[in-house]
Formats: structure tokens, sequence, C-alpha cells
């Protein structure tokens, strides 16, 4: 059965919506710098990607009255701006910012590591601890926020596998379409930051202080970033009758497991190389015809050394032109491949090849490079989105056009 | 595809970790909530390695060999895991670190133990399985989720079994939390099952199954489908869902023998759970979170427990709600829902 993306919708450090980050990369302005509303005592120190604007600020955004404040974590609050922009976009909201009551069974599946942790480490800290933080900690509540602010009374689920999270929940939403669970899903994550990520990165010492350098010789490690991504799936049936607009084909899944180590990634890529390939498999393409990649590519010295093995494994000497926009965004864990969905959407929609930032030299033993350039108007058909994460957790998915 | 249970390990508050027994006794808890009793984790894990593993990795960890040893497999075809809360004792740990030592030299082991797919990352290092590998955290509808992400799986062939759990922790300080926050009793109570105060008495566990698609004459039991029914108005709209959900099913009320009941000692939640027994008044009636507590994925405990009475065609004394017997259980239900809304039914078949 054929699934299509119907809708998109993003907010990061590069923009609220998918036109202000389209235009980022098109100037190549990355959403990295110092952090100004997390406060942590880090501020300085680190480069994140993070959003500017408070959680007052994004609720006003969100037209959510003021003493509604203590109900919503910054994570929801996120999710739920880039979740109405991807409905909005698929054409399936009323008027008054509800889903549409006409009759069709969607389902919401998103992703996150942190939860409402952003809230937690506050009142928790503060000894708030009747401010309500108890009940937006689990993962779920973020979901439940969403799908309550679209007016969705429906089936919603949530993944929780670190950076590979948000891709996890375009396999699962994809499932339910297959098994007619529901004839139309929005999918993706959402994560904002916290001190709890930034210290928990900054302890595995795998932060870099400045900018990153994803798949650079000199890599230092990761910049974190904050955000929310989502893409709209509908069935082939539900398309032809509704008259959606098509953006492409989610023609490709895989998940696998690198059973190595808790944290790093096994050095030759195996479960990275897994995850490609079976998505190439169930996709019915060649590795020749993947014209995009999306990579991992968080800029760490291990996930860029392994991810370019099983790059190298997969396409041999021809590796695809490839880009890390993490190297715009940062790595936004949950969220990550919420918004690299959308950015390969994106790819195949205006034929593009994004371009990734602070790269200067290949590493030595794997001689490839990832795109410098934005290039636009390129015959994009497929485009390959990588997402791997702790607990050996990979994930690939593959959009195409037709 | 029909979908039947392999082989299940249960590490609980109650004796059921390879027991002999099938919950003949209840043992009544020291404290105001429920804790598991641990087996002798050497047995089942590296020493070295357990030495930092917080109490959830170990019993995910142990659960899961015992499923898969008791299913005669090496390595599952997935593994698909639900946690409402995921790793709460590392979590606990690694904030409070953050914030006693102002966010300066902080080890990263509670970290890294945090996330919520610690435990399916563990397992698959274990087991060495590369397979498909997904965590669930969706409160009291994880290990739903996953159950319904490992039926699809296996319907569309992706794996040729895979090991599903439901798996949460509680820890003294998630407790008091829970207490301040209005969702748990602050006292043990008598008669946890009949309570008119507010709040669940919580608990903890680790349950796994192996699940696939051959019945075998050692296969537990069938599960046959499972719904999920997030927001509703009220119990008659849920009992015309219900309905539907059995029809769909090939059945009616009439034909279920058995209803597992998530009653929590929560009287706000108390008219729901009573409405729907009142439907099955019929079957036999039984309940489980007097014995193990309330936590998010306790669902998989009733699933557990579901299970073993349609496989024993036997109800323990120690669960059993209202009077009535049977001779053999052929069709249950386990029920479950979360302060009137994500409402669960799971079908069981022998």
């Amino acid at each position: 059965m054929n699934i299509w993306v119907t809708g998109i919708g993003v907010a990061s450090s590069i923009g609220l919506n998918v036109e202000e980050s389209l235009a980022s990369f098109k100037k190549g302005k990355r959403g990295l710098g110092e952090i100004k509303i997390l406060d942590t005592l880090h501020r300085s120190e680190f480069k994140a990607g993070e959003i500017n604007l408070t959680n007052q600020q994004l609720m006003d955004l969100l037209d959510i009255p003021a003493d509604q404040y203590r109900y919503h974590t910054r994570t929801a609050l996120l999710g739920m701006i880039a979740a109405r922009d991807a409905c909005l976009d698929a054409g399936i909201l009323r008027y008054d910012g509800l889903l549409k009551d006409d009759g069709i069974s969607t389902a919401l599946v998103s992703a996150t590591t942190t939860g409402g942790m952003d809230k937690t480490e506050c009142d928790y800290a503060s000894g708030n601890h009747g401010s309500g933080y108890i009940q937006t900690h689990p993962c779920g509540d973020s979901t439940d926020k969403i799908a309550a602010y679209l007016g969705l009374h429906g089936y919603r689920t949530t993944l929780s596998t670190a950076c590979s999270s948000g891709a996890n929940a375009i396999i699962h939403a994809a499932r339910l379409i297959r098994h007619g669970k529901a004839d139309r899903v929005i999918a993706g994550g959402v994560d904002a930051l916290s001190k709890f990520t930034l210290n928990g990165f900054n302890s595995l010492m795998i932060l870099d202080k400045d900018f990153c350098k994803p798949f650079d010789r000199n890599r230092k490690g990761l910049n974190l970033g904050e955000g929310a991504g989502f893409i709209v799936l509908e069935s082939e049936q539900l398309v032809r009758s509704r008259g959606s607009r098509k953006y492409c084909r989610l023609s490709g899944t895989a998940n696998t497991n690198d059973a190595y180590h808790q944290t790093a990634s096994s050095p030759d890529g195996e479960a990275a190389f897994g995850a490609m390939t079976r998505a190439l498999e169930m996709s019915g393409i060649e590795a020749g015809e993947i014209d995009y990649i999306n990579v991992h590519g968080t800029g760490t010295e291990n996930n860029d050394a392994s991810e370019g093995a099983a790059l190298v494994r997969v396409f041999g000497k021809k590796v695809p032109p490839f880009s890390s926009t993490k190297s715009f965004t940062g790595h936004a864990l949950g969220a990550a491949a919420g918004l690299e969905a959308v950015f390969s959407v994106l790819a195949i929609r205006d034929g593009l090849v994004l371009p990734s930032l602070g790269f200067h030299e290949p590493m030595e033993d794997l001689g490839i490079s990832p795109s410098t350039e934005m290039k636009e108007g390129m015959p994009i058909g497929h485009v390959l989105s990588n997402s791997f994460g702790f607990g050996g957790n990979n994930s690939s998915l593959i959009f195409s056009k037709q | 595809m029909p979908v039947f249970i392999q082989s299940a390990e249960s590490i609980s508050p109650q004796d059921t970790f390879r027991s002999g027994s099938f919950l003949q006794e209840a043992i009544r808890p020291d404290k105001d909530y429920f804790t598991c009793l641990h087996p002798d984790y050497k047995l089942f894990i590296n020493p070295g390695s357990m030495r930092r593993m917080s109490n959830v990795i170990r019993m995910g960890l142990t659960a899961s060999r015992s499923c898969m040893e008791k299913a005669g497999l090496n390595q599952p075809g997935a593994i698909i895991i639900g946690s409402g809360l995921g790793c709460v004792q590392d979590t606990a740990k690694f904030l409070n670190q953050v914030i006693h030592q102002d966010e300066k030299l902080l080890n990263p082991t509670a970290f890294i133990q945090s996330t919520h797919n610690t435990v399916s990352g563990q397992v698959a290092l274990l087991l060495g399985c590369r397979e498909y590998n997904l965590t669930f955290s969706q409160k009291t509808l994880s290990f739903e989720s996953a159950l319904l992400d490992a039926m699809m799986l296996l319907d569309e062939k992706e794996a040729g079994s895979v090991l599903v759990g439901g798996i949460d922790e509680i820890v003294e300080e998630s407790y008091s939390l829970m207490v301040l926050g209005g969702c748990a009793k602050a006292r043990m109570e008598a008669d946890i099952l009949e309570s008119k105060t507010p709040g669940a008495v919580p608990g903890e566990g680790a349950t796994f199954f192996l699940l696939s698609c051959e019945r075998r004459a050692e296969s537990l039991a069938r599960i046959e489908d499972v719904e999920i029914v997030n927001r509703c108005e009220g119990l008659d709209e849920l009992k015309v869902q219900l309905s539907a959900f059995l029809v769909r099913n090939g059945i009616t009320e009439a034909d279920i023998d058995l209803l597992v009941s998530g009653r929590n000692g929560d009287a706000g939640s108390l008219e729901m759970y009573r409405g729907i027994e009142e439907v099955f008044g019929h079957s036999v009636i039984a309940a489980y979170k007097h014995m193990v507590g309330e936590y998010d994925t306790a669902s998989a405990f009733g699933t557990w427990l579901a299970s073993g009475i349609i496989y024993r065609n036997q109800v323990p004394d120690t669960i059993l709600l209202n009077g009535m017997t049977r001779e053999k259980f052929s069709k249950g239900l386990v029920f479950n829902h979360s302060g009137n809304r994500d409402f669960s039914f799971i079908l069981l078949s022998g």
C-alpha cells in the first residue's frame, strides 16, 4: 500500500515554520548560538539550537490563556506549534484550529526523550511539588496535549528510543495505516532543551563548545538543539478520495539494533548498514537511485565514523550527496528525526540538496565529504534520512517523489 | 494472523517469577506501596555488569531472559517494550546530581541509564539481538501500544517472533511525589479494591511475553485483539465501543468467560470499573492491583494473569472478585483505564 506525505510542519532554532527554515538553509544561517532562555550555568560555554522564545511567548503564539501555563511544558508547546502547522499544511484543520470533522480516522504518533523534564527539573528543584509537574513529566503528556490542542480524540502514542525516536514514530504510524487502524496519522517528534540533557551530554564529553563539524576530520562533538517536526501521512485511498496534495511517498522504513554498547555505535556501523539496506529493500529501489541523504551526522567522533563506514558499505564509491542539517539546528534528540523528515520532504518538493556547515576536511580513512553548498532545482526522486540513537537504536526512512 | 503467547514471565510483588504456585498466597507489602520480590539476579546477569544497574534494568533483563528460556529460543525476531516512566531511579539520581552539584562534574552512568529505551537496549545486548527494537511510553497505554505494534509486525511477517514487555519501577522518592501529586494514597488500606478514598496504591513490575503465530501445545493463550479507546463521553458510550470490539472479533459479551478488571483502589475510577464488571456479571471476574499495585504497565501483569488462568483453567482465590466459577476458560478480557480516559481491552482466548 502506498503511504503519502500530505503535510509538513516544523519549529526549530532555524525557523518557526517551513518557509523560515528553508530561508535559513538558503542563507547558510545557523540556529546555533549562546543559550539565552534555559537557565543553565553552562549558557556561555556551549552552542545550542535554542528557539529564542520564552514559554510565555510560545503560549501567546498558540493563543493559550496565561492561566493554563502550569499545564504546559515547553516540549508540549513546541509540539503543538509544529503539529498544528503540519495539519494546516495538509488542509485538515477547521477555521477554529481543530481537526475537521470529516469522519476520517486520524491518529497521532509522537516521540520525545525528555518529555516534561524542562518543567520537572525547575519545579522539583524549587520544591514546588504541587505545580502539576508530576502530571506533565511522562513522555505521553506532550502527545496528549498536542492531541487536545488539535481536537484529536483518537489513538495517540509516543515513542521514546533516544535519537531515533521520531523515525520510529513514523514507522509505527505507517504500520497503523497499512493495518487500517487509522487512515491518516500525524507523526513526528518533539524535545525541548533542558539542564538534564545538556548536563547529561556534557558528562559524556561529547558536546562541542564551538559549532559542530559533522563528518569533519577534526569534529569534536555535537551541539544540542530543540524543536518539533511532524508530517501528515495518508493512505493511498484517502489521498485519492480527499484529493490531498501529495508531497511524496514514505517508500521505505527500517529499524535495527547494534547490540554493541549502550551508547557507542559499532565501528563498522553494522546496525546503520542494516537499517539503510532494509529500508532500500522495502522501498524496492537500488542504492544508486538515492539522490540525497540527510545523515544523522551529529558531529561526534563515534557517530560520524560509524555512519560514514556504513554509508561506504551501502553505496560503495558512489555515496550520493549528503548533509547533516544538525549543523544548522543542532541535535534536537526526540525531534531530530521529525525535523529531518520534513527537510527530506522539502528536498523532494523543491529539488534540493541541503547544505552541511562546519565541514572542512574529510575523515582520513573514508574520504567522503558532505555537500557544503545549497543546491536547488536538482532532480531529487528519492531521499534517505538516517537517525541513530543510544541503546543501539538505528532507523532509516526513505521518501520517494512518485 | 493469529498471535500466540508461547511463554511469559513476570517479576512482581508476588511470588510469580519461575514459581510453582499460581498466586496461591497473597503477600502483603510492608510499605504503603508494592515493591517487587526480586530474584537472585546474579544467576541471570553477569555480576560485573550488574553492579551499576538499577532495579528496572535488572528486572527487565531477567524477566526477558527467563521468558526466552521458557520459549526455548535464543533470540526473538523483535523486541518491543512499553514503559510509562522509564528508568525512574537513574532519572532521579541524575536530576539530583544536576541540582546538588550545581551542574558540575557529573557522572554519566545515571544519565546513560535514564533513557527510556535503556531496558530494550540492554535486552538486545544481552540476547545479541540486532533486530527491530522499539520502546513506547504513553502513560497507561504503553504496554497496549507495544502489543499493538507487535501484533501488526507479526501480521506483516516482518518478524517470526516478538518479545513484548511492560515494565515500570517505583522508588521511595517517586512514591512521595505521587502522594503529593494526588495520584497515590498516603497509606496502604486493608481492602484496596473497595476503597472510598482517592488515589491508587502504586506498585511496579516487569512482565514479558514471547509472541509468535504458531499454536503449540505449550502456548499459554492466543491474543486475539487489542482495543484502545482514548476518550469517550461516559460508560454508555464505552459499552457501545466494547460491543463493537467484541462483534468485530466474532463474539458477544455472553461469550466472555473471564474479565480481568484493573480496579486500582482509586475511588474516582471505580464507577467505570464497576460499570464494565456489571456487563460481565455472568463471567468470572478477577482483579490484580490489590496484589501488585498500580503502575503504567500493570495491564501487562493483567494479561499475564489472564493467560495463566486460560492455560490452567484455574482461578486463584486471591484474585477472584466475584463468586463465579468456570470449568473451562475460552475467552478472557483484560480491561483497564486511567482516570476515566485511556480505556483498553485486550481479548485473549484458549
